[in-house]
C-alpha cells in the first residue's frame, strides 16, 4: 500500500486487491483525521481564545495604584469571561502566536481637581516559561492623559499586538501570561476612584505562529 | 454491517465482508457530508459580522459638559442588520464579543475648548468605556476610540460624545463607527 503527499490517504497495490475492506477502513479513518484537523483549526478562528478581566471592587487611589495583578490578586479581580485559559484568578495561559491585548480605566477625582495634571495608566505583561520559571518576554503599553480641569471622569486606554512564544519544552503549546494593570495621576489636591467594573484588561488570539497547510 | 469513524460518521466495512459498490458509495457520500461542515466553519471564518456606520450630518448646539448621542445616517457595511433607519443611534448586537472601534476629525465651535471624549456605551445607557482627549484651548482635536466589549445577552451599544470648555456650543461634523465580532456567545 501506498499513500498520497501531503495527506497521507492510502493507495492500494495490486497486491491489494484482495483487502479492499481492509483499505476501505483505512481510507476512511486517514480521511477522517484529515478532516478533523480542517474542521478544527476553522473552529479555533471562529472562536478564538481569549479572556476579558475587570475590578469587582472600588479602588481608591491615593498617587499610584495596581489593579489587577492576575498572579497575586492586589485587588479581586472579575472575570467577565474567559476561555481556554487555566485556572480563573491564577495566569493566563495564551496560545503561541499573534494577540492583541489592550485596557481601559475610568477614574473619577473625588475632590479638588488640579489642572494640567497627568492621568496614566499602563499595562505590563510578563510572560513566563513554565518550565524554567523565567520571565521570557515583558511588554507594556500605556496611555497618559493630561486634566484639562474639567472635573469628569477620566479614561485612559490603549492596545497593542503581542507575540506570544512557545515555552521552551515545546510542550504546551503557548505561555502563561501575568498581567498588571496601574494607574497613577498628579491630582495631589484628592484622590481618585476607579468604580467596580471601571477598569478592564482583555487580549484575544489572532493566529498562529507557523504556517497552516491549506486544503 | 460494518462500522464507521467516530467524528464524521465515515461508513467502512468490516474487514471480513465482502465489498460491493454501496462500500465506495456510502463512503463518498459521507465524506461529501462532512465537506459540507467543513464548508460552512469556512463560510463563517471568513464572514464573521461585523458593521460600519458613519454619522456625516452635522451634530449641532451642544453645550459643554454635555453628553451628545450620535445618530448613525450612513451604512458602509451591515450585512447582519445591526442597524436599522428606525433606531438611528442605536447598534443592536447578538451575545458575543465584539472589537469596536470610533472615531472623528475634530469638535469644534465652543470657546476655550480644552477636552474633548469619545464614549462607547453598552447597554445604552451606561458606559463601557471612555476614551478622553485633552488639548490646549483653542486648538481642536477628534479623538479615536478602540475597546473590546462583551455582552452574554443582546444588547443596545451607541456612541456619545461630549466637549468641555468655557462657553458656546460645540459642533461634531462627522464620526465613524466598525464593529467587529470576535467570537459569539
Amino acid at each position: 500500500m501506498r499513500f498520497t503527499d501531503p495527506s497521507a490517504l492510502p493507495i492500494p497495490d495490486p497486491e491489494d486487491v484482495g483487502a479492499t475492506a481492509l483499505f476501505l477502513q483505512a481510507f476512511a479513518r486517514r480521511t477522517e483525521e484529515a478532516l478533523a484537523s480542517q474542521y478544527d483549526t476553522l473552529g479555533l478562528a471562529l472562536n478564538p481564545p481569549m479572556f476579558i478581566v475587570n475590578n469587582a471592587s472600588v479602588v481608591n487611589s491615593g498617587a499610584a495604584v495596581s489593579i489587577l495583578d492576575l498572579g497575586t490578586f492586589v485587588n479581586t479581580s472579575n472575570d467577565i469571561y474567559r476561555s481556554n485559559n487555566g485556572t480563573a484568578g491564577d495566569r493566563v495561559f495564551m496560545r503561541t502566536g499573534l494577540w492583541q491585548v489592550g485596557f481601559t480605566i475610568s477614574a473619577s477625582v473625588t475632590g479638588t481637581v488640579n489642572n494640567n495634571t497627568h492621568r496614566r495608566g499602563r499595562l505590563s505583561i510578563q510572560l513566563n516559561d513554565p518550565v524554567s520559571g523565567l520571565s521570557s518576554e515583558t511588554e507594556d503599553l500605556s496611555y497618559t492623559h493630561t486634566e484639562k480641569n474639567v472635573g469628569s471622569a477620566t479614561s485612559v486606554s490603549a492596545e497593542k499586538l503581542i507575540y506570544v512564544p512557545p515555552d521552551s519544552a515545546r510542550s504546551s503549546g503557548g505561555n502563561y501570561g501575568r498581567f498588571a494593570l496601574y494607574f497613577n495621576h498628579g491630582n495631589t489636591s484628592s484622590t481618585m476612584q476607579i468604580a467596580a467594573g471601571g477598569a478592564k484588561v482583555w487580549g484575544f488570539w489572532i493566529s498562529d505562529d507557523e504556517l497552516i497547510r491549506s486544503a | 454491517m460494518g462500522s464507521q469513524t467516530p467524528i464524521f460518521a465515515l461508513r467502512y466495512p468490516f474487514e471480513t465482508e465482502t465489498v460491493d459498490p454501496t462500500h465506495f458509495k456510502n463512503l463518498a457520500d459521507d465524506i461529501d457530508a462532512a465537506l459540507d461542515l467543513i464548508d460552512v466553519r469556512k463560510a463563517q471564518v471568513l464572514n464573521k459580522p461585523a458593521l460600519r456606520l458613519r454619522q456625516e450630518t452635522d451634530h449641532t448646539g451642544v453645550a459643554s459638559g454635555a453628553t451628545a448621542i450620535v445618530t448613525w445616517d450612513t451604512v458602509d457595511y451591515n450585512p447582519n442588520g445591526w442597524w436599522n433607519a428606525g433606531a438611528p443611534t442605536l447598534i443592536a448586537l447578538p451575545a458575543g464579543i465584539y472589537q469596536v472601534t470610533v472615531g472623528h476629525a475634530q469638535i469644534f465651535g465652543g470657546t476655550g475648548m480644552v477636552q474633548s471624549a469619545l464614549d462607547i456605551q453598552m447597554p445604552s445607557g451606561t458606559t463601557w468605556s471612555r476614551k478622553t482627549t485633552a488639548y490646549s484651548a483653542g486648538v481642536t482635536a477628534g479623538t479615536s476610540h478602540h475597546a473590546v466589549v462583551y455582552t452574554a445577552t443582546p444588547q443596545n451599544l451607541r456612541i456619545t460624545w461630549s466637549w468641555w470648555g468655557s462657553a458656546g456650543t460645540g459642533t461634531n461634523p462627522s464620526t465613524a463607527l466598525a464593529i467587529r465580532q470576535i467570537k459569539p456567545l
